[in-house]
């Protein structure tokens, strides 16, 4: 399905071009969900704003051929679902200029069009976002709003119990839904300023302060250039990572108290701190983005660790979730527009990576976000049912000398080899047992008499083994007892590592060995890799060639003679962890798009067959209507769409950690 | 060589000399050296004798240079009988390359090298080598260095550790078989250390256990229990897998390709430890009573997770574990695999030529 990429006078798009697909990866996949969510036109004018960057209306209607109508009414479709964003061509308009409701389709003509990522992310995690939310609460009314949610891009309270003024029981159950999923940050308010171009309004931020400054501090015409600009851009950034806060909004989100009651009777519930019905909400992907990281995590750990240690890891980073440092650092994003500020720039400083990684390194240890082993006892008595893990689950885990194991008779591990092991381990562990009743268990031995205290030593255990990982830190413990999750170091550590394995399966396992040993000789040649590797140069040459054509390696010619022979030259190699992670990477996401188009083409040739099953009076009988053929035939069909969607849900458990959790 | 290369031939004093000098164990004597010995005042006579036993073959001259000058001195070096009467009954030619083949000791020398220092022509050459081959005097080793080239030495001596490759050249091949068959014993020890009974009851975590781990103080810190090099060249002694004799510096090359092949992991710099991941793979660390090829539905995807497929136990099977109910899967390689043409080019390959080893640690 195919079309050329110009259309001709008048020609209306009703299938997706292909530059929508060559363009590149992302907007090949995007436009592939936006045709299905909301059909090819919306999809082309999405694929169109993507090419141009940003557009005015009525540029965006000569090149996209639509009626005016047709394409105020997708434009709309697309700001609510955050996949577009505008922002007026001149600055003069005051901050109002959002609401003039009345007036914007006469307007329309005034404002540039940009596309944005964040709507589409929503978009394609949509089912998982879902899934999550209904194993999070056994309720299945927050699951109700947050398909809402997601399919109409915000809502308010207000609007989504319209249909249930009449059921007083129902409307206060799902505005408690609503308050628990605010409350753990699910959903968030939004305000005009999420539908604007993020650059642009940080241009006028900066504008903005630049003229109060100069305003405000006459004296400063006297100071150097450079001396002003850095202090402009220090007030800039807190000036816009105020507004990023939203800290308005967040006062008004619980300002709804017993005061308005009496014009809201309808939405009454008579319990305080209920949430302000008026307030649109929107769905907090970073929010979800930190329940994935822990899932990552979790997994790894398992597959470092052990499983009940993953476990344990688990209740970890449940409790501290809600607090810890958010997955895509806003902090880091504003250095990066902080950068290009100013009539002359030297660009992004990496320096300022680095800085603001130590700094975030260090929040990660802040008071609220350590953990002793009484916390976790206390989320394994309230959580562990919801991960899986009991206290029965944990005794015995840990190797123990003493155990049952010499008890039963059988021959202990490790006498055959050499007894005096055996006898040196117990004697550790009981020493180790005296000093942890010491320091970190005399809290919860004093609250609680009925607290079992080896059940404290095997967590403990757990999560030293856990701060044990030399290659992916899951804890670090600062003092004895005392924990915490290093979120900045450990991430790329997860990214760097999870590559890796990708890699091993994928190029198979001799390419890990020639990558990490390339990685740890930092420039070395064929001959070189042969001694360290053990291989023969004929497969090691396959490997990296195997290895160039994704980029994993770049090649240095090293010239042997004076002129420079290349007949003569040897050839060395060393890693380009960033471009071999993004070549990866956008190959996955350049599969994710293949897959739903080799699912739109599958449901193109069934599609008769589907019709027929979609009709209302073969829908439930198919058994009795259906041809034993076409039964065989959808059958095959919906194996087909399982693997598909199988595929695709991997390959975004892919993009999670090589998109997001890539950098600071 | 017209006379006769026997001992019994020369004069007495020369008899003397040569027989001094074949006790005495030296490898070369200067002249003063053999003044001294002989007890002989003048150069004149000492040198006669010398004349004559270089006559007979049973002396030969070396030239050496002292330390700190650039002097130049000449040396004698004794012959012993046999090897004077092997050379004396050699041909001028085959005995000229004989010398050099003798000289470049247990390096050998490249035949190209051989005709340019004889300056013989590559017929004569060829014919002297096989002649000499043939009389076993001289045999052809393969360099590892460089397999194109042939290489001849003397027929009694053992090829150094440059022209053989060390431990892992077998022919002068890398020996592929040999170096997994030791990775995989390498690891399972380290494994053994690093998980309590990882091996035991086919791989299953005993008494329905969910885990079973040594406590942190075993594995790092002070007192670590993990195993060193020296432990494991001790290991790999003692179980007589090999009658090849592994240096520690072999040992360390197979622990760096373990720990390249991410099976092994450094610890505190001087201890290695397995990886939990490498376990799981071999099929060890089980939980009892649970279907490992069962789908994983409470889990995010991820690509450790490989090995819970058919296709990882019984490479080349396609599987048909997935799609029991209508659930989300048990995983097979492709699924995850990006479709690209390459990728799947280069996935294809692997699969033909499929790394079994530590696969299965049952097949060990």
């Amino acid at each position: 399905m195919t079309r050329p990429n110009t259309l001709s006078e008048n020609e209306v798009p009703e299938s997706l071009p292909p530059f929508t697909k060559t363009q590149s990866p992302k907007s090949f996949l995007y436009t592939k969900i936006l045709k299905n969510y909301l059909g090819e036109q919306a999809a082309y004018v999405y694929a169109l704003l993507v090419t141009n960057e940003r557009l005015s209306f009525k540029r965006l209607l000569q090149i996209s051929h639509l009626k005016p109508s047709h394409l105020r009414k997708i434009l709309v479709s697309l700001v609510q679902l955050n996949c577009v964003v505008y922002y007026p061509k001149s600055d003069r308009l005051t901050d109002d200029y959002a609401g003039r409701s009345g007036s914007k389709g006469r307007q329309s003509g005034s404002y540039y069009y940009y596309h944005n990522e964040e709507g589409c992310l929503k978009l394609t995690y949509a089912d998982d976002i879902i899934r999550r939310i209904r194993k999070e609460y056994d309720d299945e009314y927050p699951a109700t709003i947050v398909q809402n949610v997601l399919s109409i891009g915000h809502l308010t309270i207000r609007a989504f119990l319209q249909p249930l003024k009449s059921d007083k029981e129902k409307s206060s159950a799902i505005q408690k839904a609503f308050k628990r999923l605010v409350d753990d940050k699910w959903l968030s308010p939004i305000s005009k300023n999420s539908f604007l171009n993020e650059f642009d309004r940080f241009n006028k931020t900066f504008k903005k302060v630049v003229a109060s400054y100069n305003s405000e501090n006459p004296e400063s015409k006297t100071i150097s250039q450079t001396k002003r600009m850095s202090m402009i851009k220090e007030l800039t950034g807190e000036k816009f990572l105020e507004q990023l806060e939203n800290v308005d909004l967040t006062s008004q989100l619980r300002g709804w108290g017993p005061s308005s009651i009496a014009a809201d009777d309808d939405l009454d519930t008579g319990l305080p701190g209920m949430i302000n019905p008026d307030i649109p909400l929107t769905f907090n992907f970073e929010r979800y983005l930190k329940r994935i990281r822990s899932a990552h995590l979790a997994s790894e750990a398992r597959h470092r660790v052990g499983e009940i240690s993953s476990k344990v890891y688990s209740l970890i980073l449940n409790r501290v979730e809600l607090k810890s440092r958010s997955v895509r650092s806003e902090e880091a994003r504003m250095q990066r527009l902080l950068a290009n500020l100013g009539q002359t720039t030297v660009g992004y400083d990496p320096y300022n990576d680095v800085e603001c990684s130590r700094r975030l390194a260090l929040k990660d240890q802040s008071t609220g976000l350590t953990i002793r082993v009484p916390d976790i006892y206390r989320e394994l008595k309230s959580n562990g049912k919801k991960f899986g893990v009991t206290e029965a689950d944990l005794l015995g885990t840990i190797y123990d000398p003493a155990d049952t194991f010499n008890k039963s008779g059988k021959r202990p591990l490790e006498s055959n080899d050499d007894g005096k092991i055996v006898k040196k381990i117990k004697v550790k562990i009981e020493n180790d047992d005296d000093d942890d009743e010491d320091d970190s268990f005399s809290l919860s031995v004093s609250s609680s008499n009925e607290v079992d205290p080896k059940l404290m030593t095997t967590l403990l255990q757990h999560m030293k083994l856990l701060a044990t990982d030399g290659k992916i830190p899951f804890l670090v413990e600062t003092s004895p007892g005392v924990f915490y999750v290093p979120f900045t170091e450990l991430i790329p550590a997860l990214t760097k590592y999870t590559f890796k394995q990708y890699l091993r399966h994928i190029l198979g396992p001799s390419c890990l060995r020639v990558y990490n040993c390339i990685e740890e000789q930092g420039l070395t040649d064929e001959k070189n890799l042969a001694k360290h590797i053990l291989m023969k140069e004929n497969d090691i040459r396959s490997v990296l060639s195997k290895m160039q054509k994704f980029r994993l390696i770049e090649v240095q010619e090293i010239p042997k003679t004076q002129d420079r022979s290349a007949m003569r030259a040897s050839f060395a190699f060393r890693i380009r962890y960033k471009n071999g992670l993004d070549i990866f990477k956008n190959s996955i996401i350049f599969n994710m798009g293949e897959v739903l188009d080799s699912l739109d083409d599958i449901k193109m040739d069934n599609k008769i067959l589907l019709d027929k099953v979609s009709r209302d009076d073969v829908r439930g009988r198919e058994q009795e209507l259906l041809l034993a053929g076409e039964l065989q035939q959808l059958q095959k069909y919906y194996e087909y769409e399982r693997q598909a969607l199988a595929k695709f849900s991997r390959m975004r458990s892919a993009i999670d950690v090589f998109e997001f959790m890539n950098g600071v | 060589m017209s006379e006769e290369a026997s001992v019994t031939a020369v004069s007495e004093g020369a008899r003397l000399m040569h027989e001094k000098m074949i006790e005495d164990g030296k490898l070369s004597y200067s002249q003063e050296d053999l003044m001294l010995m002989m007890h002989m005042d003048s150069t004149q006579d000492m040198m006669k004798d010398a004349q004559e036993l270089l006559n007979r073959g049973l002396l030969k001259i070396l030239e050496s240079t002292l330390k700190d000058s650039k002097e130049k001195r000449i040396m004698f070096a004794p012959i012993s009988e046999q090897e004077a009467q092997k050379v004396n009954s050699m041909t001028n030619d085959e005995a000229m390359i004989y010398s050099h083949i003798a000289a470049s000791g247990r390096e050998g020398i490249w035949t190209k090298t051989l005709k340019a220092k004889t300056n013989l022509h590559q017929h004569v050459v060829l014919r002297c080598l096989k002649a000499l081959e043939s009389q076993s005097y001289i045999k052809s080793v393969k360099s590892v260095k460089h397999p194109q080239r042939k290489i001849y030495m003397l027929y009694h001596l053992t090829p150094s550790i440059d022209v053989t490759g060390g431990p892992w050249f077998t022919d002068s091949e890398l020996d592929t078989d040999f170096i997994d068959s030791l990775l995989i014993i390498v690891w399972k020890f380290v494994a053994s250390k690093t998980y309590p009974r990882c091996f035991k009851m086919k791989g299953v975590i005993a008494n329905g256990l969910k885990q079973y781990s040594y406590p942190s103080e075993i594995l790092v810190g002070m007192g670590s229990q993990l195993p060193t090099l020296g432990e494991i060249g001790k290991f790999i002694a003692k179980s007589g897998v090999t009658t090849v004799e592994l240096g520690l510096s072999d040992i360390k090359s197979l622990c760096d390709v373990l720990v390249y092949d991410e099976k092994l992991e450094l610890v505190n710099e001087r201890c290695y430890k397995a990886t939990w991941q490498s376990v799981l793979e071999a099929g060890g660390g089980r939980i009892e009573d649970v279907d490992i090829y069962a789908a994983q539905d409470d889990q995010i995807f991820n690509i450790g997770d490989t090995y819970r497929t058919m296709e990882a136990v019984s490479p080349g099977a396609e599987s048909n574990a997935d799609g029991k109910d209508g659930k989300v899967v048990s995983a097979t390689v492709n699924d995850v695999l990006p479709s690209k043409a390459v990728l799947s080019a280069a996935i294809e390959r692997n699969r033909t030529h499929v790394h079994f080893y530590l696969d299965s640690w049952s097949r060990i």
